[in-house]
């Protein structure tokens, strides 16, 4: 294997479609867009504007709809919530019908057959590890399992400078020579965007995937990527389907594998057949690397920065396809480490939608039209936002159930107690139910009763995301590391 | 010349919709669309929901509420309501989504159109799910939801589609919430994929998915009557009754399974024709001794024979009370429709042997014949079926509904003439669960009464009537149903009151009810005495239509 040192240099990407300012100190945080385009500062005037426009607007059709109609305003805003759920939940019908169909990319065996060696180009392969030295054996294991020709595979692995324990742990593992290994600057923000942006400009593929430390893709998983490329030149980004290996370690891990199910099978396809933009997964995703020199690479402040990248490529132009191919990963074990890593992506949602929100007009007629940014808004900062009221609504409903308070039952008053119960008892039910689909479907059938309790993992969702949206204002550029190897000294 | 060309499914709709909109137009100029007790309490489980002083969902009661709620729109156009024609608008479309559902069914086993037309004319023919589909009740919605879940279990058997499992689950919950026999699916169906996935030597956990699968979309609709009646009605088992419930251990079929299978069948025997009964259930023991293809038959026969065991099961337990003339008590009618719910294995089995009886033709030197053979046993099925489809409709002219227990009763129509003769305005306390044929006939504004599903308005007025009630209407205390006597709330509270009487006149009295209207000079003299502002007084004031319970008493006290 090769070690590098970074060096900190000026990076500019010719097919970028605005300039890295020269004057500019050499990108010490390596940013490589627009500030505007990052979370780099997390409110500009133009956010702070905005919000307050938001609050100004629905504060005052709130005033009107008390002076006209007498509507009181906490109903008005239980009214609009109650509208936000039922559209969040229609929407989400829609995406998975459509998601139902199973629009994977296909390839076949025979077509990876026909494939010839000397045809395949260099494929990048990058790998930010960070305090991983439990699961370098089993991360070497399946790189080397990766059915590619050895020579034509580029793997940088970035390592932070003070991190001695992974890279003993990578030395006694005696990576083969396509290793290298890239010690990052001890530069912030500290984190995984900034490391796969420190290492992009070393990457020699005309493909780059990344693989996160403790994954297992399927060994044809590159090959089939290239061909689906070649297949498809319009396609800048290949979404592959994820799994968990240790789903039946733990109820927790269970119910993990449960949402993956769904997520991966039927909501990203739902969302990709209605040409909406995707919320991309942090590894085993496939770019074009002239892709990612467009957009300016990664956002290195963002904490979710494949969601960021997803909608990056969109506005962009690129489209993205979902490839029938799976990369399993490790299911958190613990509710600590779950709600650290949640609340970490809850978190980079919440980046993303404050930041490409910046200018909405601009972001719709860059999105496609109001669809599309509709299609945005119920996806990134609706999830969020649902997550946070639900954790709000379900304090109203052990309210109501132990004090039948007058005051929570004037706020479904009319209309909205019917609108709150659709959503709520036929939008569980329904979206319950779809988990269990899910899960049938990838004849993981000892899961399916498991979906029954998905909405105790809803309160775990509720939760994370509310301690998400205070560390958007505590500490939004904190990277919470996720453990790896808890699996490895249980059976599963 | 014009041809035009139908496939069968379109052919069988067609015939619903002439068939039904014919049988519409006959029961109505018989006056039978809206004769029976149930037939009226359908209607206004409907369209209380939007009219009531109290709207909303909480108005659909314990009943399943499939129908109520398809209905909720079209009883808002008047006239359907009181002509009871709101039940043909809703249920002629079932009507021929059963029959479409018993071709599909019957097709896809045996893989003969003939036949699946048979059975589908079969249906149609049936004058008793003709009348039951132009009048507001439940049978038709819930034996189109019955074919549906044979249709799709049995494709389910034939195909493992998870979408046919779950289409399957589906309509299971559309039965439940159609008639409760629909809750008799659940272990039925469930039996039928365990047999069915251990057949295939499926391991268990898969066994357990697709259980799980159809079970949790089969049992929610129970499970929403169940939440509906936990929080409408303080308990999960609201639907299993409440005080309108009467003894069930006056019934002769409680606890006696002889008797309980004597009474259905004899009821059947009305609804779908003895011969027809007796051909579909001696058509079973060969169907299982010869045909190879066992779980394929035994799915459908299984799901259309389950209301007959539901049936049978309630029966034992003694509640609901089945009635047919020849048995105690004797010369009556009542709850006879519950033989028509298993017409679908009446159908089918008879079909199915047919069916048989061809395949084996077709081993045989008779191939060319088998045709002709299964035709004419078809051609048979329905001559005996129009034989009775004549005779109950022309000749009888539907004796089995004349002659009904459930007719609403000559002492609730006088009542109700006298007070459409002499309503002027404001609110009539009544026990709707005894009076829906009053509530129907009178032909006012449905907020303008106040029964037992209104809440705190009616907890209110029970306590005190004369503020908020001009019209009252109670059982006589001094009447002949022993029952009422003990049971009839407002009777129970204030039946021969002296206190009641200084506050209310009476306006009409026959054996079974007691019309009062509320004294005037009386309650404004206790408003003086008492410094009540008399304009706030519902019961007094044309204009006060509509009232906040929680505030009213603070406005009638409030010039105090």
């Amino acid at each position: 294997m090769t070690i590098l040192q970074a060096e900190r240099q000026l990076v500019f990407f010719p097919q970028a479609s605005f300039p890295i300012p020269i004057s500019k100190p050499a990108a010490a945080d390596y940013l490589f867009r627009p500030e505007l385009e990052s979370f780099k500062r997390a409110f500009y005037p133009e956010t702070i504007f905005l919000a307050l426009a938001c609050v100004g607007f629905l504060g005052g059709s709130a005033l009107l709809f008390y002076l006209i109609f007498g509507i009181p305003v906490l109903v008005f805003f239980s009214g609009l919530l109650a509208c936000f759920y039922l559209g969040l939940m229609i929407f989400k019908l829609l995406v998975v019908q459509r998601g139902l169909a199973r629009p994977f990319l296909q390839v076949s065996k025979s077509d990876l057959e026909a494939l010839r060696k000397e045809d395949l180009p260099v494929y990048t392969i990058l790998i930010p590890l960070y305090q991983e030295a439990k699961v370098i054996p089993q991360i070497m294991e399946a790189m080397g399992a990766i059915d590619y020709p050895k020579e034509k595979l580029d793997i940088i692995i970035t390592l932070e400078e003070y991190d001695e324990e992974t890279r003993m742990a990578i030395e006694k593992a005696n990576p083969p020579a396509h290793f290298k290994i890239l010690i990052l600057p001890n530069v912030e923000p500290k984190t995984k965007p900034k490391a796969l942006n420190v290492a992009f400009p070393y990457a020699k593929g005309e493909f780059l995937v990344i693989y996160d430390a403790e994954i297992i893709p399927d060994i044809d998983q590159l090959k089939k990527a290239y061909y689906a490329f070649q297949r498809h030149p319009e396609v800048a980004c290949l979404q592959t389907r994820l799994d968990h290996y240790n789903q039946n370690q733990n109820l927790l891990t269970r119910l993990f594998n449960i949402e993956f199910n769904f997520y991966y099978d039927l909501f990203l396809p739902g969302l990709q057949q209605f040409g909406c933009p995707m919320p991309l997964s942090g590894h085993s995703t496939h770019f074009r690397k002239s892709a990612l020199e467009d957009v300016g690479a990664w956002d290195p402040y963002n904490v979710a920065e494949d969601c960021d990248m997803g909608i990056a490529l969109y506005r962009k132009g690129y489209r993205t396809e979902i490839l029938d191919s799976q990369s399993k990963e490790e299911a958190t074990t613990t509710v600590s480490s779950w709600m650290r890593q949640r609340s970490r992506w809850m978190k980079g949602f919440s980046q993303s939608s404050i930041v490409h929100m910046r200018h909405p007009l601009l972001f719709k007629d860059e999105i496609g039209g109001w669809k599309n940014f509709l299609a945005f808004f119920l996806t990134v900062p609706g999830t969020v936002l649902l997550n946070f009221c639900n954790l709000f609504y379900w304090i109203l409903l052990v309210g109501w159930f132990t004090t039948h308070s007058v005051f929570i039952q004037d706020l479904f008053a009319g209309p909205i107690i019917s609108i709150s119960l659709i959503s709520a008892i036929g939008g569980s039910s329904l979206f319950v139910y779809m988990n269990a689909v899910a899960a049938y479907r990838r004849k993981k059938y000892e899961l399916v009763k498991y979906s029954l309790l998905f909405p105790l993992y809803w309160i775990l969702l509720a939760l994370a995301t509310v301690r998400a949206v205070v560390q958007i204002f505590t500490s939004p550029h904190q990277w919470d590391k996720t453990v790896h190897g808890t699996h490895i000294s249980k059976k599963v | 010349m014009i041809r035009v060309k139908f496939s069968k499914e379109e052919f069988l709709v067609l015939m619903a919709g002439c068939l039904g909109v014919a049988m519409a137009f006959y029961v109505y100029h018989l006056g039978l669309t809206r004769v029976l007790t149930d037939q009226n309490a359908h209607l206004n489980f409907a369209k209380l929901t939007v009219e009531s002083i109290t709207p909303g969902i909480s108005q659909l009661g314990f009943w399943p509420p499939l129908l109520h709620v398809l209905m909720i729109p079209v009883t808002m156009i008047d006239p359907l309501y009181r002509s009871g024609l709101a039940g043909f608008v809703v249920l002629v479309p079932f009507l021929a989504l059963g029959a479409f559902f018993l071709y599909r069914t019957v097709f896809g086993v045996t893989n003969n159109a003939t036949l699946g037309l048979a059975a589908g004319l079969l249906f149609l023919t049936n004058p008793y799910v003709l009348y039951y589909a132009v009048t507001p009740m439940m049978e038709v919605l819930f034996l189109a939801n019955l074919a549906g879940v044979a249709y799709f279990m049995s494709a389910w058997l034939r195909g493992a589609k998870l979408k046919f499992l779950i289409l399957s689950g589906i309509f299971v919950s559309l039965t439940t919430i159609s008639r409760f026999e629909g809750l008799m699916l659940l272990p039925v169906c469930s039996l039928l994929i365990f047999l069915r996935m251990r057949q295939k030597k499926r391991p268990g956990r898969e066994i357990e998915a697709a259980l799980v699968m159809f079970l949790s979309v089969a049992s929610f609709g129970m499970f929403g009557v169940m939440l509906y009646g936990w929080v409408f009605g303080g308990t999960p088992f609201a639907f299993t009754g409440g005080w309108w419930i009467r003894d069930p251990s006056s019934f002769p079929t409680q606890y006696n399974l002889f008797g309980s299978l004597q009474y259905l069948l004899h009821a059947s025997s009305y609804m779908l024709g003895k011969p027809l009964v007796l051909v579909s259930l001696l058509s079973v023991i060969p169907l299982f001794l010869f045909s190879s293809r066992r779980i394929h038959l035994l799915a459908p026969l299984l799901i259309f024979f389950s209301p007959f065991l539901f049936i049978t099961f309630t029966l034992f337990r003694g509640f609901p009370p089945l009635m047919v003339p020849e048995l105690a008590p004797f010369d009556v009618f009542l709850n006879e429709r519950y033989g028509l719910t298993w017409i679908g294995f009446a159908i089918v089995a008879p079909i199915f042997f047919i069916a048989l009886v061809r395949q084996e033709l077709m081993r045989t030197k008779m191939k060319a014949a088998s045709s002709l053979i299964v035709g004419f046993l078809c051609l048979l099925l329905l001559a005996g079926n129009g034989m009775h489809f004549q005779q109950k409709v022309f000749v009888e002219q539907f004796r089995e509904i004349r002659g009904n227990l459930g007719l609403d009763s000559p002492s609730q129509k006088e009542i109700t003439k006298i007070l459409a003769g002499e309503y002027d305005y404001g609110k009539i306390l009544v026990t709707r669960t005894i009076n829906d044929g009053l509530v129907t006939s009178l032909g006012i504004p449905l907020n303008n009464f106040i029964y037992e599903a209104n809440d705190l308005v009616y907890r209110q007025t029970i306590e005190e009537p004369w503020f908020f009630a001009r019209w009252v209407v109670m059982y006589n205390p001094n009447g002949e149903d022993e029952w009422e006597g003990l049971n009839e709330p407002i009777a129970l509270k204030w039946g021969n009151s002296p206190l009641f009487e200084r506050f209310y006149t009476l306006e009409g009295e026959n054996s079974l009810r007691r019309l009062y209207k509320v004294n005037e000079g009386a309650l404004a003299s206790l408003a003086a005495a008492q410094g009540y502002d008399l304009a706030s007084i519902p019961s007094l004031n044309k204009e006060k239509v509509m009232w906040n319970p929680r505030t009213i008493y603070a406005q009638i006290l409030s010039s105090n």
